[in-house]
């Protein structure tokens, strides 16, 4: 998986591309945890639109992304999201913690 | 490094020596070929230097034999020759040399050979000891899965899936699986069962799953709701896993005496309940988080319940199923899994579902692990069954009376108790520490229940069981209790006793309840049994059935119940 971040204003956009699993562990960590830190981000959005795929693990690293973002006061959105993506995020009922679009 | 030089002539075993000697290295010498063979079975040099050649052997037949010896360690060999030959490069390659030079001897050629054959042996060493630890990791992570699953297979206590109620399905793409299934009655005899799908698959999965078959089997057999257990499931794994560890549940009971289906699913894919026919007439979908990833006091253990009638099946399954993957990467879908149930006779459903996948799949290993769970409620033995059964007619034999010193338990409930508050677990499990044989707690537990449920719902929640026939007439019937039991008056009261007798001779437990209602006539039952018995009485006739004496005071809101033990 790819990641990219894009800084604007108080946001700090993730862009993820490919297979969202396991393997994209240490990348997506490393990139939230730098972005979790940028002074004066009051939000993260991930977007979505080209993850091909998203399995249980990457349930997990949102969780992580969102106790991490709780602790720093800055709110998670995910959005952009494809429908199989979507699918699973409903499923988890993700709706609950994460702005979802 | 060691380096053995093998040559027949004393000079250049002296001048190679030296120069080994001065790089740093250990050189040790063979006079031929075959001593050449022995020191290097007896010394393990690291390199050799090898003349071509030799008397006695030479040294292409030695090369080919110390690398025959030394298969899986790279011990390089530089031939060293006079003929400078193509013929003799190649036979010398061919017999596993790994690099020459010729003779007369160039020190600065010997010594860049020789750092080139250290660099290998350097990278070789390296890799050898890279793929022990390698080995070691797998071992130990082998013995590792070997142990959960071990542990898994004794928590799950597969004997409690030897059930006619229920087929099931598992099939984990490691050596332990993620996915887990539990099934246990509760005194009452009502099915309880769950599904779970820990985060990932293999050995970090399974662990996730490990506390559960406690906290299930031990909620069940004390009557806990499906809800309540989830919610305990929660706190548990909550406070144990990582936060982006959780668990994908569905907890399903089904009670054949009050012919319910209730379903509490939390990131599974939807549980259906089918009708006779195989057609869908309920979609229970994940409602909720998975277990794990709220804070006990935000967790939401509310349940769907829905009724049942002739031929109806529950059918439960992880996301391994649906996403089963072909060659291809297409997945099964649930549209194929539905349409089994649809076109399949109901007892051979689980042989055509594990056909299909193993056909889509090309039967090859599925990335996920695959649990599937098929409950036919018609193989659910209800209490009438039970009663009516000559087995069953009669008391179960009189209990050894370890009760005999003779108790007492008084339990006075108010609203907001009755609000949260299920008391009926908290009887049951002392009884069961009283030593209470099973087939007396089940009875007990129908009798409790029925008296307590008598008391909440028709004397303080004022429901009239006759909502409960006609279109939607259960769900109206819980939607309205939900309702009345949020608005419960702070008076209302609801008084629970439990009083042992024991003599020689007799061992009685006496039940009173009482509740601060209006009283609810329970004569109706009385009167028009045929009629009740068919509908909302059952409950009532049965404690009637399985106790010595049921008498009920003038007002209908207090009730005495005997049964011996």
């Amino acid at each position: 998986m790819q990641v990219t971040t894009q800084h604007h204003g108080d946001t700090i956009t993730i862009t993820l591309e490919g297979r969202f699993d396991f393997s994209a562990h240490r990348v997506f960590r490393g990139q939230y945890e730098a972005s979790l830190q940028v002074p004066a981000v009051k939000h993260v959005a991930l977007d979505m639109a080209k993850v091909e795929y998203l399995d249980s693990s990457a349930l997990g690293m949102l969780l992580l992304l969102n106790e991490g973002a709780r602790a720093n006061n800055i709110q998670v959105a995910i959005i952009n999201c494809p429908e199989n993506v979507m699918k699973i995020l409903n499923i988890a009922n993700f709706g609950r913690i994460f702005k979802i679009s | 490094m060691k380096i053995l030089v093998a040559d027949d002539s004393a000079t250049n075993r002296a001048v190679l020596g030296t120069l080994l000697t001065n790089m740093g290295h250990q050189p040790i010498f063979a006079e031929n070929g075959r001593e050449a063979v022995e020191v290097f079975e007896r010394e393990l040099p690291d390199c050799i230097l090898m003349d071509i050649m030799m008397p006695v052997e030479d040294g292409l037949s030695a090369t080919r034999r110390i690398k025959a010896l030394s298969s899986g360690r790279l011990t390089p060999i530089v031939m060293v020759t006079t003929l400078d030959s193509e013929t003799d490069l190649i036979n010398g390659i061919e017999a596993g040399a790994d690099d020459y030079f010729t003779k007369p001897i160039k020190m600065p050629v010997v010594k860049a050979k020789v750092r080139a054959m250290q660099r290998a042996i350097e990278v070789q060493r390296d890799i050898e000891q890279k793929t022990q630890e390698l080995e070691k990791y797998y071992y130990e992570a082998e013995n590792d899965m070997r142990i959960t699953s071990h542990i898994m297979q004794r928590m799950t206590e597969p004997e409690k899936l030897d059930d006619p109620a229920f087929e099931y399905w598992l099939q984990p793409t490691a050596q332990c699986s993620g996915d887990l299934i539990c099934a246990a009655r509760t005194p009452g005899g009502v099915l309880h069962l769950i599904l779970a799908d820990g985060t990932g698959h293999g050995l970090s999965a399974a662990m996730d799953v490990i506390p559960l078959p406690q906290i299930f089997y031990a909620m069940t057999a004390i009557a806990y709701s499906i809800g309540t257990i989830a919610a305990e499931m929660n706190a548990k794994i909550k406070a144990l896993l990582p936060v982006d560890h959780f668990i994908a549940a569905t907890l399903i009971a089904v009670d054949p005496n009050n012919q319910t289906i209730e379903v509490w699913n939390g990131g599974n894919p939807t549980c259906w309940i089918l009708n006779g026919r195989g057609e869908l007439v309920h979609s229970a979908r994940s409602k909720h988080l998975p277990i794990g990833i709220l804070e006990p006091n935000a967790f939401d253990a509310s349940t769907e319940k829905v009724r049942f009638s002739k031929g109806y099946r529950v059918i439960s399954f992880s996301d391994g199923l649906p996403d089963a993957g072909n060659a291809s990467g297409a997945e099964l879908g649930l549209d194929r899994i539905l349409s089994v149930f649809r076109k399949t006779a109901a007892s051979s459903c689980m042989a055509k579902l594990k056909t299909l996948v193993a056909a889509h799949t090309n039967n090859s290993k599925t990335h996920d692990d695959i649990s599937v769970v098929i409950i036919h409620t018609d193989k659910l033995a209800t209490w009438a069954d039970k009663t009516s059964h000559p087995i069953h007619s009669s008391h179960p034999p009189a209990l050894s009376t370890t009760l005999s010193n003779g108790w007492r338990l008084e339990m006075r409930l108010g609203a907001t108790e009755l609000k949260v508050l299920d008391p009926i677990p908290f009887v049951i499990d002392l009884l069961k520490k009283l030593q209470v044989t099973d087939a007396h707690l089940s009875s007990l537990f129908l009798i409790i229940s029925e008296l307590f449920n008598n008391a909440l719902d028709h004397g303080l929640l004022k429901l009239d069981s006759a909502i409960k026939h006609g279109e939607n007439g259960f769900e109206n019937y819980l939607n309205l209790r939900a309702h009345r039991l949020a608005e419960l008056s702070q008076d209302a009261t609801l008084e629970l006793e439990f009083e042992n007798q024991a003599s020689e001779k007799y061992c009685l437990l006496k039940i009173r309840v009482k509740d601060s209602g209006d009283g609810f006539n329970h004569q109706i039952t009385e009167r028009g049994k045929e009629h009740a018995e068919l509908q909302h009485g059952r409950g009532i006739s049965l404690v009637e059935k399985i106790a010595d004496q049921v008498v009920y005071n003038y007002s209908g809101n207090e009730v005495i119940v005997t049964y011996s033990l």
